[in-house]
């Protein structure tokens, strides 16, 4: 038997500028994306590393230096 | 903006003739939007025509189909490759238009609620050989008279033949219930085809 639904199916065609539309804003969201990532997360861990980084050396040369300091008994 | 390097312009032609999926891992694996053209191009006319069989309104049903393209970017990582892309693409597509409808009709719980109470009332089974005697400009008349969610149901089931589960996993509801409404929304159509007629 025939399907009557088969038969009301659409056939038009989505207009380009709605191509544009859509890959334009995916990289736009990337974009934000990306940036959000470099300065929010990135960033934040290099500067973590960096501060431990100093933070170790400090107090490595304050452990030197109190080392130096300890009267020999 | 973008814009596709020598590298990429040497890569999209082979890309072309990558299979669905095969464009979908492509995808997932370099972010790289113009990867995500070729598969709009594939797909966008028919979701279109499947928005503006939920939507009649040309412009409402392009805005509809813009941001279901920007949705299923960012949702391509919950493709399980389980099912073919086209069959899991439209069913985000009706799910997407689903949620659109429901959200402007401000379809509140309490009246949710009396609509799963009206399922719960057995409706007599309905042949679909009774449905497919309907004459079919008189049906697409029909349908714009039935209620949203109803046509949508119909269109799943009869125009993409879509199994009762792949109907149940898209709507979010058990299998039983979806028979049930099928025979609902098969009965209203009937009775607004007799309508029409006279």
């Amino acid at each position: 038997m025939k399907n009557p639904f088969k038969e009301i199916l659409e056939d038009e065609q989505l207009p380009e500028i709605i191509k544009n539309r859509v890959m334009k804003d995916i990289n736009l969201i990337n974009l934000s994306i990306d940036l959000a990532d470099l300065f929010l997360v990135k960033n934040p861990e290099i500067m973590k590393t960096v501060f431990d980084e100093e933070l170790g050396d400090d107090a490595e040369q304050n452990q030197d230096s109190e080392e130096d300091n300890t009267p020999n008994q | 903006m973008d814009y596709p390097r020598d590298q990429d312009k040497k890569e999209l032609p082979k890309a072309t003739s990558l299979s669905d999926e095969e464009l979908v891992k492509l995808i997932l694996e370099t972010k790289e939007s113009s990867y995500y053209g070729i598969l709009y191009d594939r797909y966008a006319d028919k979701v279109y025509n499947r928005c503006l069989r939920i939507i009649p309104q040309r412009e409402e049903a392009q805005d509809l189909t813009h941001d279901l393209f920007i949705k299923l970017y960012y949702k391509l990582k919950t493709f399980e490759f389980r099912s073919s892309f086209s069959t899991w693409l439209y069913r985000f597509a009706y799910n997407f238009s689903l949620n659109y409808l429901n959200r402007k009709h401000k379809i509140k719980r309490e009246k949710e609620l009396e609509l799963n109470e009206y399922t719960d009332v057995e409706v007599l089974e309905i042949d679909d050989s009774q449905l497919f005697e309907l004459k079919a400009d008189k049906l697409k008349d029909v349908l714009e008279l039935i209620n949203p969610n109803e046509k949508l149901i119909l269109l799943m089931k009869y125009q993409d033949e879509f199994s009762i589960k792949e109907i149940a996993d898209t709507m979010q509801i058990g299998e039983s219930a979806v028979k049930m409404r099928i025979n609902r929304a098969k009965k209203r159509v009937l009775e607004e085809y007799k309508n029409l007629r006279h």
